[in-house]
This record gives C-alpha cells, structure tokens and sequence, in this order.
C-alpha cells in the first residue's frame, strides 16, 4: 500500500515539477479559455437575456478544451525519449501510473479554474458569492470526471500522428453525460435556482452531485482497469 | 447458412410491411415510421451490447477474431444509429414541427452516434497495427459504459418524445416484432460478413 502511494506521488511530483519549469500547457489552457471566453462575450451582446446560459456553456467549453491540452500533454512528454518505457520497466504497477496522471490533471484543472471561473464571471457580469461552495462541488466532479477519461484517452491516443484532433472527438463523445447534469447545476448557481429553460423542473443540487459523483466513481474505477492494457 | 439467414431476414420484412400496410396501419401516416425507428434504435443498442462483450472478450483471450467482431458490431452499430437518428429527425419535423431539439431520447440516440462515429475514426486512426486491437477493445469497454449514463443524466432534459407507443390492434405488435425480429437477424449476419471481411484484409497486410 505505501509503496503504491509512493510510485503516485512520485509520478505526480514529477509531472508538477515538470510543468512548473515549463509552464507551457498551463499557459495554453489559461490563454485559450481568455479567448473562449472573449468571443462568446462578444457574440452574446446581442442576446443580454441569455447572459447566465452562455456563461455556464463557456465555463464548460474551457474545461473541455483545457483538459483536452492537459491530458493530451501529460502523455506526450512521457512518449519523448522513452520516458514511458523507463516508467513502465520501473516495475511500477500501471494503475498506479493512472493514479498518478489523474491527480496531475485534476490538480491542474483546479488551478486553472481558479484564474478562469473570474475571468468568466467579470466578462459576463455574475456574481455567484452565494453559492461559491456548490461551484467548487460541480467544478471539482467536472475536473474528476473529464480528467479519469482524459487520462485514459490520452495514453490510446499516444501512438497516433493525429492525436490532437482524436483525442478531441473520442473526449467530447464520452464526457456527454457529464456535461449535462453539470450545466444545469452552474445554471442553478448562476441563476440562484430559476427555471433553467430546457432542463426539466423540481431538480435538487443533490441529485445532480450525486449523479456526477456516481459518473465519476464508474469511470475512474473502469479507467483504472483497463488502464494496463492501453501501455502494453 | 448466412444467405439464408439474410433471405429470412428480407422475408420477415416483406411480412411486416405488407401487415403494416393493410391491417396494422397507424393513423396519421407519418408514425407508420416507428416500424423502421424503434427495430433501429433496439438493434443499434445490441450491437454497443456486442462490442462490450467481444472487446472484453479480446481483452481476455487475445483473439483477433474477437477484434474483428467488435469492430465489424462498432460499424453495424453506427449506421443502425444513423437510421435511428434521421427516421427520428423525420418524424420530429412532421409531428413537432422541428428536425431536432434538446430533449431526453434524442440526446441520447445523438451521443449514441457519436460514440459509435468516435470508435470507427479511433480506429482508421491507427498507421501500424501495433497495439491497435488493445486501445480499441479499451475504448469499445468506455465507450458501452457511457450509454446507461448518457441516458439517466438525459432525464434531467424535458422530454418531447412520446413516453410509449400504445397500439390499437395486435397487427401492429405483431408487424413490428417482426420487424424487430428481421432487423437483428439482418445486423448479425452483417457483423458476421464484416468481420470476415476484416479477417481478410488482415491477411492481405
């Protein structure tokens, strides 16, 4: 057990040191969801009604996005080198290796939220101060969620020329569920628990944690499985 | 044997049109689509069924057989979901007024789709065979443990979709049982034919 905890530290510890000297994917994420974020500003000045529904689409869109960075990045700087057959020699066991990639992305989607929830929330004029914590609660199941198929995804998407524009297909084809329920909680939070238009009415925060949580419990522990047989 | 199993399929369908035609017509005619949509969207579920089974079949036993088999149910499985989603368009345009719009079932037959779109292009991803038939036993595993989800977090739409069909003889159950019938015959002999065309090329790289 300590030496699993061990190998995912190590491997986490070395993907943060990594990052902190380069800093190259976190500034993509950050300046990509800035432009995201623009531009759906922009384009929604004509429609000022709809302010809160295209905010929790932007906030969305920019994980997606920035995950599909992070993910596609944390594996390919391991492809490089060799660096993934020194890791895999190292007799640590694979799904440790998940593990360890997982809490690296998740850490890095959390930080990155940090700098694009308020930059979202100054473009599109929203205060949600009353329900910072049910943000942090979707937000975080969000960041788990797309980072368990994201991780997972990144390491089958290793051998391909066109990883980027794969990767970005088989992400957004498996991350629909997620999505669903989490925009109609950033709704609730935004809206303060109006009527969000298309979702159906009479739905409580806790149904639509606990479905995320159950969506992140299933593919994190399927990811996990079958992790060991996309490494070789 | 498998001509004879797509010979019986086309005779089961010629059965179903013809009591679908005369006594088991549904008023107005626009709904005597649900005799091609629901066989669809049942067979489209059944091959996803099929693709988890062989991929974890693979997974276990290193079968390339197994491969060829999730992959030719992968590509019956997209274009059951194809069928599925236009005659699904067709009749939401003649019933509501509109081709598509956010609601419970259409979501879910759309993202059914999309998983079925993504296996196939993951798949002509791949420029050497390598480690191929691994990663995509892997995704077809995700990717058929994504649909129960995409449908529960699909209740939280409003739904515009018929909650169930109601019908007012036992023609119609009758013809559109055979067309369910006839439609799963005709998508197993077409993974049957796809994964020897798959065994082939195979052979011929």
């Amino acid at each position: 057990m300590s030496n699993s905890i061990n190998i995912i530290k190590a491997i986490f510890v070395k993907d943060l040191i990594n990052e902190l000297r380069s800093k190259q994917t976190f500034a993509s994420m950050v300046v990509l969801s800035i432009i995201i974020a623009w531009i759906f500003r922009l384009t929604s000045s004509v429609i000022e009604s709809a302010m809160v529904s295209i905010a929790a689409a932007v906030i969305m869109v920019s994980v997606v996005f920035s995950s599909i960075l992070c993910c596609e990045r944390s594996f390919a700087v391991e492809h490089g080198d060799g660096c993934m057959d020194g890791l895999l020699s190292a007799s640590a066991d694979r799904g440790n290796i998940y593990i360890g990639k997982l809490l690296f992305n998740v850490t890095m989607l959390c930080i990155f939220d940090c700098v694009m929830v308020p930059v979202v929330c100054v473009c599109f004029n929203l205060t949600p101060a009353g329900n910072l914590l049910k943000l942090i609660v979707i937000l975080l199941l969000v960041n788990i969620g797309v980072s368990a198929v994201g991780t997972l995804l990144g390491s089958i998407v290793m051998s391909i020329k066109s990883r980027s524009s794969v990767l970005s297909i088989l992400i957004m084809a498996l991350i629909m569920p997620m999505m669903i329920p989490a925009i109609s909680g950033l709704l609730m939070v935004f809206s303060a628990g109006a009527d969000s238009g298309m979702f159906s009415a009479g739905q409580s925060f806790s149904e639509i944690a606990g479905m995320m949580a159950a969506y992140d419990a299933i593919f994190v522990t399927v990811c996990w499985l079958v992790f060991g047989f996309t490494v070789g | 044997m498998r001509v004879t199993v797509l010979i019986t399929s086309f005779v089961l369908m010629i059965a179903s049109g013809v009591i679908a035609n005369t006594k088991g017509a549904i008023e107005p005619v626009v709904r005597n689509i649900v005799y091609i949509h629901v066989p669809a969207s049942i067979c489209s579920l059944v091959c996803f069924g099929g693709l988890f089974v062989f991929s974890i079949m693979y997974l276990i036993k290193k079968k390339p057989i197994f491969d060829y088999l999730g992959a030719a149910s992968a590509e019956v499985a997209f274009v059951f979901a194809t069928v599925l989603n236009i005659t699904g368009m067709i009749f939401a345009k003649a019933e509501w007024g509109l081709w598509w719009t956010p609601s419970m079932r259409l979501i879910t037959s759309a993202i059914l789709w999309f998983l079925a779109a993504a296996y196939l292009i993951l798949r002509s991803s791949f420029n050497e065979q390598g480690n191929k038939a691994n990663l995509c036993a892997v995704f077809g595993i995700i990717a058929f443990v994504d649909v129960p989800f995409v449908y529960i977090s699909a209740r939280m739409m409003r739904d515009i979709h018929r909650p169930s069909f109601s019908f007012d003889s036992s023609w119609q159950s009758t013809a559109l049982g055979l067309a369910i019938l006839a439609t799963i015959m005709l998508a197993s002999t077409l993974i049957w034919m796809r994964a020897d065309i798959e065994k082939l090329n195979e052979k011929l790289n």
